[in-house]
């Protein structure tokens, strides 16, 4: 069996990923597969340390996530789609008409 | 009849929920007016006959039965921390109670007079009426909680009515200077509050019973748990002395003392009566009033302070007053300066003189004051005084009248303020000697811009001639009249011989009358007439000539700097906008820059070349807020990980 | 463990709002084809009523649930309506079975409660608000996503277990994003959504590796104790495994911290606050509100439930933040008074140059989130006492925080119907063209600064005195002078309502239903200021709960 510090590891390198495609992405569809990445890192995590323990609610509870996560990348792409209306572009950067 | 006190306070409530409510909805402006004034000075004067009947029954209570608590509901009961809504009627509340809403009715009938014709009277009527109400909440509360909110209120009403005239700039950052400068006191009354509570477990001021359990007081119970110390790393301190500091500064904010004056002179933008009620009576008084209702709990440390904040003050404020020529900033520095006077005397721990200063000043400053509205109103709103002059025939009363506060003023024998100020100064001569000349070189100066000031809008010719000065109505005069007769006899309240108020109020107070000194009487009264009759001479005669209209003072010749020096107050002002305020500006912009898109675009631009580089995507420059956002966000995830990473 | 039968009734609340969201939305059903404006108008009327209906019934049973009101004495007599009470009441937080969480997942008890009623408060007043409001597009889908996003919150309240604590607070956030990009058209209001949405996700993925992580220490410890049973993710059982363990350990603090972080951007703490004034500003005004208030007391709740119960041994205290010895760390209350701190001083004092109502408003809540943190700080204190206090003092502030900022953002609101812009300057001589207006605008915004004796004071005196017995003098401090910071921008706003000359004095109407919901709100500020016993007594039921 792998250790299960390995999968902890692998987990983590993904949620930094996750967090520098936030950070350093501009087009709003990878900015959400970044965040993808980042719900993936842990849902990794979380089977793993199910697996370790031989219980289910670790996996249960990557069920759920996996599920939200469809529903709200749906209503980030609506949202999306509706600035792309206005604006003609999918930048994050370009949506900057609230500061101050 | 005294379980009933709750009504006092509730009279004037209904006059305001009836002038803002209903008053201004019926019929034209004529009647709006003329109703409104009526409905606010009958419910003052309702709870000034309810006072009385009150005072009366108290007085004719034992002794030592003297103090009625009154709870109407428990306002909060919330683990140890149990308030009362609750009111208390004994000696001291009783004669604030009477000061509050007799010259408070006094001057709500001059008003009618005053504001006639003003566009938004009832408005006016209903924040005077609200006013006496949070006031005589101050006064009457028994408790820390519920003095607090009427602290707040008559800060908060102080605030409306010196706004009042909106239309003037001046008015409307006067109002807003006056509420941010207290809310400084109010902070540490608030922690002063809290302290207490930790302390003593308790807000209320004294003993009763409360939901049929006993509850204690802190007032009663100071002594013991005052002297306890506490230290504070580096230093020791009692605990009263950390409680009545904290109080100190709540009370420099509210009596307009150093350091927390400046809001007061400001405060004269709003309409003249105001000045009289809020600004010279009643609620600069609070503060006085706060150290009397506490003074058990106030160290000889806190007390010395106390002292010298005051005598300090009272000199300051009265150079200022003597280099002015606003009619009511004169005014205005004259209240501080007696003020100073008032807290100077609780620092040397004669409270009932005190609170005698307190009453006397109350009715002749108000006389004061409205005589000067007299004049503004009888001069078509001229408040400079170089435009004034020879006014005495035009306006027979209100020269006479003010004639006669000026003198009480200057303590004069045998008028009102000689007693209370003497009582005072005679009292610093046996306490500190420094404290003694400074206030009698106060007293002197009062003398002399009074003197200055009658010569200067009663005496000489009329400078400026683009109006016509007349006499004000009876409505306006009757009530000067009235307060100068006040003036006249209240120094019989606390005579030598006699001394009513400190046997009155021996119960709160535990002191025995002062002695009086009759050579320091003579001595005080012809140093003030003759230093009252300098300051006539010099610019009724002497200088009659020079004073032309936007002329320097003829003293400012001799004086220059020092002159310029006192008219700016000792630059009080001048140094908090140079320091404070810039300061607090820049700190706001930077926050605001900072923590927000432009500023952590600023942040965001030099980490974002680097993984701009890295990931060959981003431009320089342009970078968008959503991840500046993402970045503080896990910038800050990052520094508290690293936190426990170094810490572990 | 079992669900029950008798499970039903405790969670009654939360199935009639899922009921009443698709009633809602299958009431649009049948009124598609909405093209003229009157038409249009009374489609959305027809929506709103329903919502406000609705919510004010379930308001209504869940207060006769809570028994807070009144409760049915044991030998009331029997009949149709008195057992109506009972069976409600037996599942109210009061009953035997409110000891015991629902599958261990949530809790019925009086912090749920609480946090119900304020929430489906909040939704109700929020509903009306929007009444008499121009009419949105689809209005039936706009009420459902705001009844949906109340369940959330609701579950929100109760949940002790964290794949609940996960979906709840989705569920809360998906309608939340959709609301506050409602207005499709409207550049602000998609850029709004889109902040928010792109924020939120990413905090969700903080706080699913923060749940991963602490799940882990659970599996680790239970493995070597050699427990079994599925219920890992419970926070009762993590705190028991923690206790077993002894010392806690970087990966339980890990995990601690990335939920107060994931948590913490729902509640506005700095250094997560950077989407809220953007979305306070971009959203319908009324979605803001509802942002503002329910979300948060929502989010505060769960955060208290989430950090006592799971993490007492990391509680640490609050006098310290800069540890003596480099080897100690203190624990979450000092993490957080930390936050309080800078919460305090960034929200403060960024709200000071705004010139938009609604962004100044948006830093202002920010601010008020750490006057509320300090009730959570209180929590260090040695004394149960202390303890209680804070928790009270949290929930008093949470309670009297919603209903003035639903008034003061709903002012907004009115202005905003007349004259389409949220700036301040649209509020000058808001005096002169609506006095009423003006006097609700004057009691939320002094309720806000602090001033007695309206309930803002109380609350933040409550809370001062709690943190200060906890021994955060420092923070207190920090919390008086930034009060006087904030006084600065709050008399702005007045200013400009009383002193300031408007363009024009044609009078700005109140519609019926708005002044119903404003003056509720101010009714419930002074009534809560002037008699803040009647929730103190409420609240006193919490600690028995909290002092597990």
């Amino acid at each position: 069996m792998v250790p299960i510090s390995y999968y902890i590891m692998l987990s983590a390198a993904l949620f930094t990923l996750g967090v520098l495609g936030v950070l350093i992405r501009r087009n709003a569809i990878v900015v959400f597969m970044s965040v993808e990445l980042m719900l993936n890192a842990a849902n990794l995590a979380l089977v793993a340390f199910a697996l370790q323990r031989g219980g289910i609610d670790g996996q249960v509870l990557v069920f759920f996530v996996i599920t939200v996560a469809a529903a709200e990348v749906a209503v980030g792409l609506a949202l999306l789609v509706a600035i792309f209306r206005n604006k003609r572009t999918a930048d994050v950067d370009e949506v900057n008409q609230l500061h101050g | 009849m005294l379980e009933l006190i709750w009504l006092i306070p509730l009279l004037p409530f209904v006059g305001f929920l009836l002038n803002a409510l209903l008053v201004g909805r019926i019929g034209d402006a004529h009647t709006q007016e003329r109703s409104a004034g009526y409905v606010a000075v009958a419910a003052v004067a309702a709870a000034f006959v309810l006072a009385l009947v009150a005072f009366v029954q108290l007085g004719n209570l034992p002794e030592e039965e003297r103090l009625v608590n009154v709870n109407l509901w428990t306002w909060i009961n919330a683990g140890d921390l149990v308030v009362p809504f609750g009111l208390m009627f004994d000696p001291l509340t009783g004669v604030m109670t009477l000061l509050v809403t007799g010259v408070g009715t006094l001057i709500h009938i001059y008003s009618i007079g005053y504001m006639h014709g003003d566009s938004r009277v009832v408005r006016y009527f209903a924040y005077l009426n609200l006013f006496i109400t949070m006031m005589l909440f101050l006064v009457m509360a028994n408790n820390m909680l519920l003095l607090f909110l009427g602290w707040e209120g008559v800060g908060l009403c102080s605030f409306l009515l010196i706004g009042y005239w909106f239309e003037r700039k001046s008015a409307s950052s006067a109002a807003v200077k006056a509420f941010v400068v207290n809310r400084i006191g109010d902070a540490a009354i608030l922690l002063a509050m809290m302290t207490i509570f930790l302390q003593f477990g308790t807000l209320n001021f004294f003993d009763m019973i409360l939901d049929g359990a006993e509850v204690i007081g802190f007032v009663e119970n100071a002594g013991a748990v005052a002297q306890q110390i506490v230290s504070v790393p580096g230093q020791d301190f009692r605990i009263g002395t950390i409680i009545s500091f904290l109080l100190l500064i709540g009370v420099t904010g509210k009596s307009a003392q150093i350091p927390l004056f400046v809001w007061l002179p400001d405060a004269m933008a709003g309409p003249t009566p105001v000045s009289a009620l809020i600004h010279a009576a009643t609620m600069v008084t609070a503060g006085v009033y706060l150290i009397a209702r506490t003074h058990p709990i106030f160290t000889d440390t806190t007390l010395g302070l106390v002292t010298w904040i005051g005598a300090l003050t009272a000199l300051v404020a009265a150079t200022a007053a003597v280099a002015q020529w606003d009619i009511k900033r004169v005014l205005a520095y004259s209240t501080v300066s007696q003020l100073g006077y008032m807290v100077a005397a609780a620092g040397m721990g004669i409270y009932v003189a005190a609170i005698f200063h307190l009453l006397t000043h109350g009715i002749f400053k108000a006389l004061l004051f409205l005589g000067s509205g007299s004049v503004i109103h009888g001069t078509h709103d001229t408040q400079d005084m170089r435009k004034m002059g020879g006014l005495r025939t035009a306006m027979p009363y209100t020269f006479v009248t003010y004639l006669i506060g000026a003198a009480a003023l200057a303590g004069v024998f045998p008028l009102a303020g000689f007693w209370s100020k003497d009582e005072i100064v005679g009292h610093a001569l046996t306490h500190t000697i420094p404290i003694f000349i400074i206030l009698f070189l106060s007293s002197l100066l009062t003398a002399f811009y009074m003197g200055r000031q009658l010569a200067l809008v009663f005496w000489g010719e009329q400078r400026d001639h683009s109006y016509h000065a007349h006499e004000s109505g009876a409505v306006m005069w009757v009530p000067l009249v009235i307060l100068a007769a006040l003036t006249v006899v209240a120094g019989g309240l606390n005579l030598p011989g006699s001394h009513w108020l400190t046997d009155w109020l021996f119960p709160v107070m535990e002191e025995e009358a002062a002695e009086f000194k009759i050579v320091l009487g003579v001595v005080a009264t012809l140093a003030a007439i003759g230093a009252g009759f300098g300051g006539w001479y010099l610019y009724a005669v002497r200088w009659a000539k020079r004073i032309k209209v936007d002329a320097k003072d003829p003293l400012y010749r001799g004086m220059g700097d020092i002159w310029d020096t006192m008219a700016e107050a000792w630059f009080f002002d001048t140094v908090y906008n140079k320091t404070i305020v810039p300061g607090y500006r820049s700190v706001a912009g930077f926050f605001a820059q900072v923590f927000d898109p432009e500023g952590i675009d600023g942040l965001v631009n030099g980490v974002g070349r680097a993984f701009g580089w890295a990931s060959n995507g981003v431009r320089f420059f342009q970078n968008g807020y959503v991840r500046s956002y993402a970045l503080a966000f896990f910038l800050g995830v990052v520094v508290i990980v690293g936190y426990l990473i170094v810490a572990l | 463990m079992q669900f029950a039968l008798t499970d039903v009734p405790r969670i009654l609340p939360e199935i009639l709002l899922l009921v009443l969201a698709l009633l809602v939305l299958g009431s649009d059903v049948f009124e598609r084809w909405a093209n003229t404006d009157a038409a249009r108008t009374e489609q959305h009327r027809a929506s709103a009523s329903l919502a406000a209906l609705g919510l004010g019934m379930i308001l209504i049973i869940a207060l006769i649930q809570s028994g807070y009101v009144y409760r049915l004495p044991d030998d009331a007599p029997i009949n149709f309506l008195t057992n109506i009470v009972r069976n409600l009441q037996n599942g109210g937080p009061a009953s035997e079975l409110a000891t015991t969480p629902i599958l261990g997942a949530f809790a019925t008890d009086d912090l749920t409660m609480i946090g119900r009623l304020v929430v489906i408060a909040a939704a109700f007043l929020t509903v009306l608000l929007t009444y008499d409001a121009r009419p949105t597009a689809n209005p039936g889908e706009f009420y459902t996503l705001i009844i949906g996003s109340t369940l959330g919150m609701c579950l929100m309240a109760g949940s002790s277990e964290l794949i609940m604590t996960f979906l709840a607070i989705e569920l809360t956030s998906i309608p939340l994003y959709v609301l506050a990009g409602y207005f499709r058209n409207d550049r602000q209001s998609t850029e709004a959504g889109m902040k928010y949405f792109l924020f939120g996700a990413m905090s969700s993925g903080i706080l699913l590796y923060g749940m991963s992580l602490t799940y882990g220490y659970a599996a680790t410890a239970a493995v070597t104790q050699g427990s079994t049973g599925n219920n890992l993710t419970q926070f009762e059982r993590i705190r028991e495994l923690v206790a077993q363990a002894g010392e806690p350990t970087v990966l339980l603090t890990l995990g601690m911290l990335f939920l107060i972080a994931g948590i913490g951007y729902k509640v506005t703490v700095v250094p997560f606050h950077g989407w809220s004034p953007d979305v306070y500003q971009g959203a319908p005004t009324p979605i803001t509100a509802f942002i503002a208030t329910a979300s948060k007391v929502a989010s505060f709740i769960l955060l208290f439930r989430l950090l006592t119960t799971t993490f007492p041994v990391l509680t640490g205290a609050a006098d310290v933040i800069i540890p003596v010895e480099a080897s100690t760390f203190t624990g979450w209350t000092s993490l957080l008074a930390l936050l309080a701190f800078l919460t305090l001083i960034v929200g403060n004092l960024a709200a000071l140059p705004q010139t938009n109502a609604k962004r100044l408003l948006a830093y202002s809540s920010i601010a008020h989130a750490g006057f509320l943190l300090m009730g959570l700080v209180a929590w260090s204190a040695s004394l149960a006492m202390d303890r209680e206090a804070g928790i009270a003092s949290l929930l008093y502030y949470l309670v009297a925080y919603t209903v003035m900022n639903l008034g003061v953002f709903g002012v907004l609101y009115v202005v905003d119907q007349h004259t389409r812009s949220d700036e301040i300057s649209v509020l000058n001589g808001l005096a002169r063209r609506n006095l009423g207006l003006a006097v609700l605008f004057t009691i939320f915004v002094f309720s806000l600064a602090g001033i007695p004796p309206l309930s803002g004071f109380f609350a933040k005196f409550y809370v001062f005195m709690a943190a200060w017995q906890a021994g955060a003098e420092w923070l207190v401090i920090v919390g008086l002078i930034t009060t006087i910071i904030s006084l600065y921008y709050y008399l702005r706003l007045l200013r400009a309502v009383f002193i300031v000359p408007p363009d024009t004095d044609a009078p700005i109407p109140t519609p019926r239903w708005m002044a119903t919901s404003l003056v509720l709100s101010a009714l419930l500020v002074i009534v809560l200021g002037l008699f803040p016993n009647i929730i103190l007594t409420i609240i006193d039921n919490v600690q028995a709960v909290a002092g597990r």
